[in-house]
């Protein structure tokens, strides 16, 4: 008899401590919770975002280096993939350098600068043929990165100027309504004055089809503005043959 | 004559005296402009580049007509705004010293001088509203509040045993003098450990029902939190900067793919690098709530010197840590869902524009977001969340079909799901409900995850 309610006692034992440092770990939102055996969560391969090269508790010199040299400012150059649809006028890289000074104003380190660029971008062809649905597209672009600034109507009023702490943008169909589609690209690729680079972030095919929803805000025909930027500069330019014939 | 030019300039001093004290009702006694006017004007002209109360990318511009009429002549003052370049090739000293401290071009304003008189009225007359910090919270208030709670608990479970020992032992001592008393044998060489037996035996029928009560409890409560091992929910790490979704992405209405920008073209959504945090914080230098303190930590990063306004190239990575997280022998691709199969982020993330930095979110939190069409019962982040998820998501056959094209233009999987849905014989078992589940296609096969 002693030997059963002994066994119960030990049971029991067993039971409220293992119940209670259950419950302890996982009880704390800073820690992932409870592992049985390590479920390859974290690799000693170094995956993105993952430790920053810890392996059990100790850190690989090597890739500590990697991680500083790689996960710094900007996504490593190359990761914003070229638009794969052969269409050649955009996959060049771009021609014109940053303004002067880009490195110090908006934080574009290493970037080639050219105190002309602006001025050479300025008669730019749109490479991307326009047509509704590439209108409609550049609409979704916009609305996923400029509007929270621009407005909906690209009057400078978006939520963030709103707050009253973020400088609000100028119109587009007030004082920046003669931007051309050139100078609109280069803005966006560079950045302007409080605005930043957005390169990082959006490619450039969905660039020129946020440019050609800009002109139409600007209150600018988006289509016919790549014929006449057209005859005054570079026909070679492929694409801008069609939109010609097209008008 | 004399009286009355005498007359005259007297009033004419009265009329000056009156004007200047109405005038500086509006604490301003140069301008006789429309504040109201000038706001909307400042906004749409110069708010781009100018803050009235402190510097940005011009220099602050209250009191920018009296410093000009101490540095060189109102008539300048406008001239400057209206085209600075000329000013400064006519060799003004205090225009070139401008552009040599601010380096860069203010652009020829297209305005009148009564439409600068107005702008002007708004600025100096503008008052900084920016609400003072609150002294308490901040992150982490919550946590600390939640842990010292949990202590209390086992404070008072503590204190409870103490008690019970305590009136044990006295009831003991008690039943042992009552026995001494009635003249019954005392085994006074009974151990505690004895004792206890004996007494659990005397009473046995109700202790031995208490006992199985309370070990079966343990056992489901050690069962059912043995079932959370390898599960993640409600896992949310402290980060480096007190960064807030529900500021950003909720109040502000930031779209997600502006931060999370590579979500709709690679597996992985991406933190975004710290560019991203300056298209904003760059002007935007102090947070309501935390003030200057989190976002000195973002310029740290960036190498954005706050007092120069200049980005020195000394950056540093945030180390922001990693919430979600499958193991390596499962994979998963964001654009696969996300730009493919169209789910929107709140079915796997929930409702992110209420939280702060990002937490896993249980079963029931993404069943609370209404517009979730699949309604979970596994826990998030495990293999039965995926595979219930395929089981009950329908794959868009009919969208990826090119309207109108005939079979040799349209899209590669435009092609196969038109056969798929011509050719009901071959493929009558996927179609028996007219629709082609996820798992029907594949998505509950072993190497489409683990490979
Ligand atoms: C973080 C806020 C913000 C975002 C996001 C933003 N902008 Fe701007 N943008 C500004 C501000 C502020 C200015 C005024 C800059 C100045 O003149 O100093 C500006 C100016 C511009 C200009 C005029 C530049 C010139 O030539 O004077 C264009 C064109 C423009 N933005 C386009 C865009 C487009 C297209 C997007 C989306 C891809 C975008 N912006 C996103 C804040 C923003
Ligand atoms: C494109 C950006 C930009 C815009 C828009 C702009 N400014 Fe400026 N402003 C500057 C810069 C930069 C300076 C500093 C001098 C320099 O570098 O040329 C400046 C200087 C000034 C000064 C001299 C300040 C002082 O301390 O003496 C005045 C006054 C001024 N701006 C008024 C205006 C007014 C009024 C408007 C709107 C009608 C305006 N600015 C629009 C960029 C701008
Ligand atoms: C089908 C479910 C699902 C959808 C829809 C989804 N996610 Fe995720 N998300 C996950 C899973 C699973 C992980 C963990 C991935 C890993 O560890 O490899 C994750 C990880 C992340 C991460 C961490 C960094 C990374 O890339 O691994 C971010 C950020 C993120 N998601 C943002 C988003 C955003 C923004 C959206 C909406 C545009 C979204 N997710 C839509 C399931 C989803
Ligand atoms: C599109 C503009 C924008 C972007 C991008 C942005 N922020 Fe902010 N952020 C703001 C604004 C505006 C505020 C001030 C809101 C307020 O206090 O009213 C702010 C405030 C903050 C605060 C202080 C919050 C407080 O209440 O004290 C922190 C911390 C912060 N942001 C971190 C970040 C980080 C980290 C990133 C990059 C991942 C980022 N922000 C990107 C606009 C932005
Ligand atoms: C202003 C930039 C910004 C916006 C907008 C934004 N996020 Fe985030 N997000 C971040 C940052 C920075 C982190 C890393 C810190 C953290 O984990 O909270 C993050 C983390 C996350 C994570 C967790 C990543 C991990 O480590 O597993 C998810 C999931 C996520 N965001 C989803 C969303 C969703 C959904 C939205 C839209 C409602 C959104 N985010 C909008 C900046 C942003
Ligand atoms: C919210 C529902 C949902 C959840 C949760 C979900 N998926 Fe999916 N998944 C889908 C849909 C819908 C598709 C089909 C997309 C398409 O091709 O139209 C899909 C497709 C896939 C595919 C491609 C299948 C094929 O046939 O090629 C893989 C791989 C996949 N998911 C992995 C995962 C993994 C791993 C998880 C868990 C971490 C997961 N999914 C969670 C909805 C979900
Ligand atoms: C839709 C994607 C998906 C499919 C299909 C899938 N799995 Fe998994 N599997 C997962 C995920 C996600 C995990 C990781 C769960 C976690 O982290 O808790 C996992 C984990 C596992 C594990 C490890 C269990 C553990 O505790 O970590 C095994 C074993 C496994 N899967 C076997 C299979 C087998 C066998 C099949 C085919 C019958 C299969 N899986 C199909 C997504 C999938």
């Amino acid at each position: 008899m002693n030997m059963k309610v002994n066994r119960m006692k030990k049971f029991g034992l067993i039971a409220v401590l293992g119940a209670g440092s259950l419950t302890s770990c996982v009880g704390d939102s800073n820690s992932p919770g409870l592992e049985y055996m390590p479920d390859m969560y974290r690799s000693s391969a170094v995956e993105a975002y993952v430790d920053y090269g810890e392996v059990r508790g100790k850190y690989d010199e090597n890739a500590q280096n990697l991680i500083v040299e790689k996960f710094t400012f900007t996504p490593p150059s190359g990761t914003i993939p070229y638009a794969g649809n052969g269409n050649v006028a955009v996959n060049m890289p771009y021609r014109h350098g940053a303004p002067v000074g880009a490195d110090k104003t908006h934080g574009l380190y290493g970037v080639r600068q050219d105190s002309a660029g602006l001025a050479n971008a300025k008669w730019d062809v749109n490479p991307v043929p326009f047509s509704e649905d590439v209108l409609k597209e550049g609409k979704v672009l916009f609305e996923r990165f400029c509007i929270h600034c621009h407005g909906e109507n690209g009057a400078g009023d978006g939520t963030v100027p709103g707050t009253g702490k973020y400088p609000p943008p100028p119109a587009y169909d007030g004082p920046l309504k003669d931007r051309t589609a050139g100078e609109i690209f280069y803005t966006i690729t560079y950045g302007k004055g409080a605005m930043g680079s957005h390169a990082s972030q959006i490619n450039k095919e969905e660039r020129w089809k946020i440019v050609y929803y800009v002109q139409k805000l600007q209150g600018n025909d988006p289509g016919a503005a790549t014929v006449v930027v057209n005859e005054e500069a570079a026909p070679e330019v492929e694409g801008g043959a069609d939109a010609h014939n097209g008008h | 004559m004399k009286v009355l030019n005498s007359f005259i300039s007297q009033r004419f001093k009265l009329l000056v005296v009156t004007a200047i004290s109405l005038l500086s009702f509006s604490s301003n006694i140069y301008a006789e402009g429309d504040k109201a006017k000038g706001e909307v004007l400042f906004k749409a002209n110069c708010g781009a580049c100018h803050f009235p109360h402190k510097d940005m990318t011009g220099p602050a511009l209250k009191g920018a007509r009296q410093r000009w009429i101490d540095n060189s002549s109102e008539e300048n003052f406008y001239k400057w705004i209206k085209d600075s370049q000329k000013l400064i090739g006519e060799g003004d000293s205090y225009a070139s010293s401008l552009f040599n401290e601010w380096g860069s071009v203010m652009t020829p304003q297209a305005v009148s001088d009564e439409q600068i008189d107005d702008i002007f009225a708004y600025v100096d007359g503008y008052e900084d509203v920016t609400p003072p910090p609150p002294p308490t919270g901040g992150p982490g208030g919550t946590d600390v509040a939640e842990e010292s709670s949990n202590a209390i608990w086992w404070i008072i479970a503590v204190l409870l045993l103490i008690v019970i020992g305590a009136v044990g032992t006295v009831r003991g001592n008690l039943n042992r003098v009552a026995k001494v008393e009635a003249g019954e044998a005392v085994n006074e060489n009974e151990t505690l450990a004895q004792g206890a037996r004996r007494w659990a035996w005397d009473n046995r029928g109700w202790f031995g029902v208490t006992m199985l009560l309370v070990v079966v409890a343990l056992l489901t409560a050690g069962m059912l939190d043995l079932m959370k091992i390898g599960v993640f929910e409600d896992y949310k790490p402290e980060q480096p900067i007190a960064y807030s979704h529900k500021l950003h992405a909720g109040d502000l209405a930031i779209d997600c793919k502006y931060c999370h920008n590579a979500v709709t073209k690679s597996k992985h959504a991406t933190i975004p690098t710290v560019n991203v945090c300056m298209n904003c914080h760059k002007t935007v230098t102090e947070g309501t709530t935390t003030g200057t303190e989190e976002i000195a930590k973002i310029h740290d990063a960036a190498g954005w010197d706050a007092d120069t306004k200049s980005f020195t190239g000394v950056t540093k990575p945030i180390k922001w840590v990693k919430v979600h997280n499958l193991p390596d022998h499962v994979y998963f691709n964001h654009s696969q869902h996300v730009e493919v199969g169209g789910v929107d982020c709140a079915q796997c993330h929930g409702d992110m524009k209420k939280e702060t930095v990002a937490r896993v979110m249980t079963t029931a939190d993404l069943n609370a977001v209404e517009e979730n069409k699949i309604k979970f019962s596994r826990p998030t982040l495990t293999m039965g969340w995926c595979i219930e998820c395929h089981q009950l998501s329908n794959v868009d056959v009919a969208g990826s079909h090119i309207d109108g094209a005939s079979e040799s233009e349209d899209s590669y999987y435009g092609v196969i799901h038109q056969r798929l849905m011509k050719d009901k014989e071959t493929y009558q078992k996927y179609l028996e409900d007219d629709v082609i589940s996820v798992a029907e296609l594949g998505g509950w096969e072993c190497a489409k995850c683990h490979y």
